[in-house]
């Protein structure tokens, strides 16, 4: 490969020799250090080869001593580019121009990919690497990747493990984060009781630290405790002999009731698209930005969608240069009456999708009663849904005065 | 070197045993061919001293003590230098003409 660009700079030439001293021409040329190559024989006066364009003048006084006739038969190689360019400088001007312009490009950050993040939002890992003066444009060499990576570990609690590497102008910000956990966190030396959040029925309570107060089938008020952080120790006649305190940590699930109220007008106002559609063009260059011209008038209600792409040569060199187009697709508002199938459909959407957003939340329903009227205009979809979800959570414990303390401070008083 | 090419008993010669006692390679010292194959398809020979004869059937390399013909089907030479020659082709048979 190396050769054959050598060869391809320097200038190569085919040619056919033809005479009686043919083979003594070879040898001559071989001894005067002439390198020769592809030498094929088509019969024993007549032979082709290949020749670097340099060694072409040294080859006279051989022709001339052996009496054979030569002929160039091909030329290749930048000297022949040259001399075919040479009436084209400008061509020439714009082709260095352009290889200059994607060497350069090929040293900054045209785009940064943040992957793994699921809590903390790609704009954020942006803004940090921009305090970091790493942004669209940077220089690769400029880019400490192991001294992110401790940085972004250190910066970011979420962050347990990071990588930062460059795939040709990408910048790939691999991160993984912390497991949330569903048990209350450490309050050092604070203690905490578990509360009920909201009115319950106990449906079941595991208690790993703490002491319960409450049991299955209890019904609880919001602030209720549930499980106490202050455990009593008591003496051989029953009393309190000394309070233990530590944070209390359990499972309580409670059968809940939630309200569930939906309005639907008998007469909606829809925007429904007509089917009409508009592209417009456009192109961006660093802070340059060109656009076509629409090619029909502006709708009176439309909606956009925008579909911008980076350019990309190969797998992953991107360049600072945007594309899309704007679609407008015009909309008109037109007035609906609904039946009551359709306001009955309509309400079950909004019923299921409600359902839909309690389970996301770890809550589990067990029940859904709802009813539909109609309530002048309007339709009125009112129920109750019977779900079990946890209700515990976390709340201060009331700290209270050892009794053997209080009982040296009473014997004091008494004294 | 003549007393190489004249030595009928194929006796060994003071230059060939002095470099034998030494231990010293012959190409360098006495200038003979060396030549490295792949199978019969490939040949390189170094310390040439340029080609006599040069068919498709035939190729005849002139070497300091002898000259080496080579003989076969498609023979061409792909790289042909002052240091070595190469030849490539469905190779038949190799002879050393003295």
């Amino acid at each position: 490969m190396i050769r054959r660009l050598y060869r391809f700079a320097t200038g190569v030439l085919t040619v056919r020799i033809t005479g009686r001293g043919v083979t003594r021409f070879m040898n001559l040329c071989i001894k005067s250090g002439i390198h020769i190559w592809n030498v094929v024989c088509a019969d024993n006066a007549q032979f082709t080869f290949c020749m670097y364009l340099k060694d072409l003048y040294e080859l006279k006084p051989f022709l001339r001593k052996t009496h054979v006739k030569l002929r160039i038969l091909k030329r290749a190689g930048i000297p022949f580019l040259l001399g075919q360019y040479r009436a084209r400088k400008v061509f020439a001007l714009v082709i260095f121009l352009v290889i200059g312009a994607v060497c350069w490009l090929s040293t900054r950050v045209w785009r940064i990919e943040v992957v793994g993040n699921s809590f903390i939002g790609e704009d954020v890992v942006l803004k940090y690497l921009k305090e970091q003066n790493i942004t669209y444009g940077s220089a690769k060499d400029c880019i400490d990747n192991d001294e992110l990576e401790l940085s972004l570990r250190q910066d970011f609690d979420e962050i347990i493990w990071a990588s930062v590497y460059t795939e040709g102008t990408k910048l790939v910000v691999h991160i993984q984060e912390k497991i949330a956990s569903d048990r209350p966190q450490e309050t050092g030396d604070v203690c905490m009781d578990l509360v009920a959040s909201r009115d319950a029925q106990i449906v079941s309570i595991i208690t790993r630290h703490g002491a319960a107060q409450v049991v299955s089938g209890d019904e609880v008020h919001a602030g209720d405790i549930l499980v106490s952080g202050r455990q009593e120790i008591l003496d051989d006649n029953g009393e309190v002999k000394e309070y233990y305190y530590q944070s209390a940590d359990a499972d309580v699930m409670g059968h809940v009731v939630y309200d569930y109220e939906d309005w639907i007008p008998e007469k909606l106002s829809l925007e429904q698209k007509t089917g009409q559609v508009q592209n417009q063009y456009y192109m961006i260059f660093g802070n340059y930005q060109w656009m076509l011209p629409k090619l029909y008038a502006d709708y009176d209600q439309y909606e956009t969608l925008d579909s911008k792409k980076q350019l990309c040569l190969m797998q992953s060199f991107y360049l600072p240069v945007f594309y899309g187009h704007i679609t407008y697709m015009e909309q008109k508002t037109v007035e609906v009456t609904l039946t009551k199938d359709e306001v009955k459909a309509l309400a079950l959407e909004h019923l299921e999708q409600y359902l839909e957003d309690l389970e996301e939340n770890g809550v589990s329903i067990f029940d859904k009663n709802v009813m539909i009227e109609k309530v002048g205009a309007n339709y009125h979809i009112y129920g109750e849904i019977s779900a079990s979800e946890s209700i515990a959570k976390p709340a201060l414990t009331e700290i209270l005065p050892q009794p053997s303390a209080a009982q040296e401070e009473e014997s004091d008083e008494s004294e | 070197m003549r007393s190489h090419n004249a030595n009928p008993n194929n006796k060994k010669t003071e230059a060939d045993e002095i470099l034998d006692l030494f231990g010293l390679p012959k190409d360098l010292f006495l200038g003979m061919p060396l030549l490295s194959m792949a199978g019969n398809r490939s040949l390189c020979v170094s310390n040439h001293r340029g080609i006599r004869q040069y068919s498709s059937e035939m190729i005849v390399i002139a070497a300091k003590p002898f000259s080496i013909q080579i003989t076969g089907r498609n023979l061409c030479i792909p790289d042909f230098s002052k240091d070595q020659v190469e030849i490539t082709g469905y190779m038949e048979g190799i002879s050393f003409i003295p």
